[in-house]
Parts: structure tokens; C-alpha cells; sequence
């Protein structure tokens, strides 16, 4: 049986990953704009070696090969111990992009608790929004997370408010759902 | 009795609509009055409004981690000047 290959899909890349990956990064370098920063740079190194990838491993596995591997770079960098014992992978450093990047990725990480359960929390509610109705999902998001006024999203959307609050509604019902079977348990 | 069941159910749709709403401190003070008579009879309405409850905590808690609309759209500007 042939096996599917993936393709990638660069112009969403940002509304589809970038709250994953960013979810992935803070809890690894503690900081907002190094976070935003490292996902620029692998949205950018996704771009140059698009065409290394196999279709093997999903966009997002493959988004997150790369991301991974700028976590390491940055750690290099700044020379931290904390890098080091945080990031537990050892690429050598002529690897080509694209050979490594469909690897497929394990967590590893020693951050505290805390920051690791509401890392993993916004992983699994982004997870859960992608498989969402995606019109109740992109709703739901501008409201909830973006905090949008009912006015703004109504308007941007066609809709009435209280189309609006049985949208939010599924929207909160398929969630839970969703995170009851996939987080909560 | 049939129509009555159906009326109920309709009757807790809006509340659970109702409840989402004043997560978001929206519902009117009519709303508000509304859950809070129904709950007292309604057991799966109130379970309803607990989930809910919890479920916004979680979001709460998450937010922190997520990007806003104006990072991701930064994030785009930036991707897109790169380009050229």
C-alpha cells in the first residue's frame, strides 16, 4: 500500500503552527521574544528547504525538526549549561537541512513543572482547535485568545451575536470534548 | 409531553449559551438571572456551567503560551520582508 506523502502548505503556516511551536519554545527558552524569534527563523529555514522535504513526516513534525534544531543553535550560542541539559539532541554540525528535519521528534525537556503542564495544555488545545469545525475554530479564537470585541468578530464574520454565542458554544463543547479525551485523561 | 421535553431542551441550550456568555462577563443581568434559576433545577445544566467554568481556567492558564494576533501578524510581516 502506497503510503501518503504530506505537502506543504507555506502561506498558513503561521495561523496553523505558530501558536504550536511557540507553545513548544517558551517552555524551553523562557522568553517571549527569543520564542517569537526562533519560530521566525524556522518558518524562514522551512521556506529555504522546502524543497528538501519527503512528504514523510507531517508539516508540522517536520516544522518542528527544524525549530528544535534552532533551539540547539541558540543555546550554542549564548554557551548555556542549561541549553545543554535541556535540549537532549546531538546533530552534527555539517548535517544538511532536510535529512534531519523529518526525524520524528521527541520531547525532552527539564523545565519546571508548571511551565511544561501549560506548555503541554496549549499544545493539546491547539491540537484540539485543528480539529474543530475550522469556521467555529477561527471564531472561537478571534473572541477567546485574540480577546476581539462581539462587535469586531460579528462584523468580520457576518454574523449576529447570538449566532455568535451558539458558534462559541460548539466551539466550548467539542473542545472540552476534545481535551477530556486527549489532555485531561 | 413531547413538546414540553423539547422545550426544555431548547430552554437548555440558551442556558448553556448563557452560561458561555457570562464566561466571557457579557451576559446581561437577565441572562445571569436566568442561569442562575435554571441551575437550581437543572442538573446537567449545572454540571454544564461547571465544565464551562473549568474549561475557561485552562484557557486562562494556556493564554500565557499563545501568541496574540497582532505577534502573529508581526510574524507574518517579518516572514514576508524576508522574502523580499
Amino acid at each position: 500500500m502506497a503510503v501518503k506523502k504530506h505537502l506543504l502548505f507555506p502561506d498558513t503556516w503561521v495561523d496553523r503552527y505558530s501558536n504550536y511551536l511557540f507553545n513548544y519554545t517558551i517552555s524551553r527558552v523562557n522568553d517571549r521574544e527569543i520564542a517569537k524569534d526562533l519560530i521566525s527563523e524556522t518558518f524562514l529555514a522551512g521556506l529555504k528547504s522546502k524543497d528538501n522535504f519527503k512528504g514523510e513526516a507531517t508539516e508540522r513534525t517536520w516544522l518542528i525538526s527544524i525549530l528544535k534544531r534552532k533551539i540547539i543553535d541558540y543555546y550554542r550560542k549564548i554557551n548555556s549549561q542549561k541549553g545543554k541539559a535541556e535540549v537532549k539532541m546531538n546533530y552534527v554540525d555539517n548535517e544538511q537541512e532536510g535529512d534531519w528535519m523529518e526525524e520524528r521528534v521527541a520531547d525532552a525537556g527539564e523545565s519546571t513543572v508548571g511551565d511544561l503542564e501549560n506548555s503541554e495544555l496549549g499544545m493539546a488545545i491547539d491540537e484540539c482547535l485543528g480539529q474543530i469545525n475550522p469556521r467555529h475554530a477561527e471564531i472561537f479564537k478571534m473572541k477567546t485568545i485574540d480577546e476581539f470585541d462581539t462587535e469586531v468578530v460579528c462584523k468580520e464574520f457576518d454574523i449576529s451575536p447570538s449566532n455568535l454565542w451558539v458558534i462559541i458554544h460548539r466551539a466550548r463543547v467539542a473542545l472540552s470534548k476534545c481535551l477530556k479525551k486527549n489532555w485531561l485523561n | 409531553m413531547k413538546a414540553d421535553k423539547n422545550k426544555i431542551k431548547i430552554d437548555c441550550f440558551k442556558i448553556n449559551c448563557f452560561c458561555d456568555k457570562a464566561e466571557y462577563g457579557e451576559a446581561s443581568y437577565e441572562e445571569r438571572d436566568a442561569i442562575e434559576r435554571h441551575v437550581l433545577k437543572c442538573p446537567t445544566c449545572r454540571e454544564y456551567n461547571n465544565k464551562t467554568r473549568k474549561l475557561s481556567r485552562l484557557l486562562e492558564r494556556s493564554k500565557r503560551n499563545m501568541l496574540n494576533k497582532d505577534e502573529r501578524s508581526k510574524l507574518k510581516q517579518r516572514i514576508k520582508k524576508a522574502l523580499g
